[in-house]
């Protein structure tokens, strides 16, 4: 998902062209008219009886939902790795679409101890900033809890990221999944502000804004999201919730599922199991 | 009308045109089909490639592998976790096969507090008996089937993975049989049965007595964590078979 370099200034040239031909357009009534009934043929056309946004996937069929069972997370940052992989995310350890937290509660303390694969000692002890593992720093502590969280973005029903965007840049598809158009996007954050899971950073690469997609070019084709398909210990689970089968739907009607932050009203569509007082 | 008014609605009405030109010709056509967004964004978002291949695509040309890693304990640990994304291979040039075993096992089985107690964990200085230096994970396990002793037994392929088989392995001539008795043995005890580094040396010693051992080993009257496990699915036949070859085998230490 890099950006192709050239297409900016492409666009930046059909922006011109089209403009010149806006100006054009402006001054004979007519031709406006002629172009505008153009525009609706061509939307005419491509909403008929085709499936979208492929031809073997049609998004009208699927709504998609994310789980996540926290009591099974072994911390190993197999997805982290993979989703870096997949979708060419920068290979430093502090951009990244999907990370995993780790909370220790210490004999005598009321506070959890969180951490996450960006923490310096942590990066030490992966021996490089593009290979992920936890250091064995509680090994000879007194721990009385402790566990993993695995988080993305959340793909919320009322994503706060959307509301914000001021071009349109980022949007909900029709089966559930929160994507960005790098294209449209101009850079401006809000949106990283906006999430209240902190699920998107900005890609100083491309310019833009940048997080998880539930890995929308392999779920359109028949695959699971990259996390899910390299996850040694089945704690992510990702499937289609009009599919009473499918792995997500038994994984909500089996348990007592919970959403981080429901008091946002952003209406999560990733499900956890095993969560604690602490982590939101 | 006063002239003032007209000025004002000559200019509200250029706006509105440019507003209107603006939407038709500089927006992309598809932005507003479904929403407020570009749709064409999403074919494209559609349209990348998969990196991870999943396991239908490996067990195309690596058929016997994933066979014997389905049996296995492993199951659930697809090919691309270790051997990282498959992308266009072969055509791209082939896959990591990782050497340093401890690093990359140790990502999953490292004892962590943080860990589910049901997860298998380890300390590696201590497994499977405290030692000092480094002991290759592989010496012992089959990663497509990690249980030692368990069932499929590593292969003869396998075995020559293993660091101390590569060296004696085309020193004995074996029937396929015995190669996949001896596969187990041979990490510690050597394909010549001499190698005294890090265990009994067997060969030419006493038919009856490597027998019995190897019986009581398997019963639990000797304890011995690998020893137990790998001699767990021997029947009396495997034992005798074994004993015959190691007694047969020339004696003395490894050269």
């Amino acid at each position: 998902m890099t950006q192709d370099p050239s297409k900016d200034k492409s666009g930046r040239r059909a922006f011109l062209r089209n403009a010149g031909k806006a100006l054009a357009g402006a001054m004979g009534g007519g031709a406006l008219l002629a172009d505008s009934a153009a525009r609706d043929e061509h939307v005419a056309g491509a909403t008929g009886t085709q499936s979208f946004p492929t031809e073997e996937y049609d998004w009208k069929e699927h709504r998609w939902a994310y789980g996540i069972d926290a009591t099974r997370c072994i911390g190993c940052l197999r997805c982290v790795e993979a989703c870096k992989t997949e979708n060419g995310v920068a290979g430093d350890a502090h951009h990244f679409r999907t990370w995993v937290e780790r909370y220790v509660y210490l004999d005598g303390e009321d506070k959890a101890h969180v951490d996450s694969h960006h923490d310096p000692q942590n990066i030490a002890a992966s021996g490089s900033e593009s290979e992920y593992r936890f250091d064995n720093r509680y090994k000879d502590a007194n721990v009385t809890k402790a566990f993993f969280v695995p988080k993305m973005c959340n793909h919320c029903e009322h994503p706060s990221c959307v509301q914000v965007c001021p071009v349109g840049a980022t949007f909900r598809t029709e089966d559930g999944v929160v994507l960005i158009d790098k294209e449209y996007c101009i850079g401006c954050e809000y949106c990283v502000q906006a999430c209240p899971y902190g699920a998107r950073f900005f890609d100083d690469e491309t310019r833009t804004s940048d997080k998880c997609t539930w890995c929308y070019h392999r779920i359109t084709k028949g695959l699971q999201p990259a996390c899910v398909e390299v996850c040694p210990v089945e704690a992510r689970i990702f499937g289609d919730l009009n599919d009473p089968s499918s792995p997500v739907s038994e994984f909500i009607s089996k348990n007592r599922v919970q959403v981080l932050k429901p008091e946002t009203g952003n209406a999560p569509a990733c499900f956890y199991v095993g969560l604690d007082k602490e982590v939101s | 009308m006063p002239v003032h008014i007209v000025r004002l609605l000559l200019l509200l009405a250029t706006f509105l045109i440019l507003a209107v030109a603006a939407r038709n010709y500089v927006l992309d056509p598809s932005y507003y089909r479904f929403g407020d967004y570009r749709s064409d964004a999403v074919i494209e978002i559609a349209a990348d490639p998969p990196q991870f291949r999943g396991p239908a695509y490996c067990q195309a040309c690596h058929a016997e592998r994933h066979t014997e890693w389905t049996a296995g304990v492993h199951r659930n640990v697809k090919c691309e976790v270790c051997h990282g994304a498959a992308r266009e291979h072969p055509a791209d040039g082939p896959l990591p096969k990782p050497d340093d075993t401890i690093k990359l096992c140790t990502v999953c089985h490292e004892a962590m507090p943080t860990r589910p107690a049901t997860h298998p964990q380890i300390v590696v200085a201590e497994h499977p008996v405290p030692h000092d230096g480094p002991l290759q994970c592989l010496t012992c396990h089959n990663p497509h089937s990690p249980k030692v002793g368990g069932q499929p037994r590593l292969t003869a392929d396998q075995a020559t993975n293993a660091p101390v088989a590569a060296e004696t392995a085309a020193a004995v001539q074996l029937s396929p049989r015995m190669v996949e008795l001896t596969t187990p043995c041979t990490p510690c005890h050597g394909a010549d049965g001499r190698n005294s580094a890090m265990s009994a040396a067997l060969a030419g010693g006493e038919r009856d007595m490597l027998a019995r051992k190897l019986q009581e080993y398997r019963s639990g009257a000797l304890q011995h964590s690998i020893m137990n496990a790998v001699t767990s699915p021997l029947t009396d036949e495997d034992i005798a078979d074994l004993a015959e070859h190691y007694a047969s085998l020339p004696g003395g230490p490894t050269q």
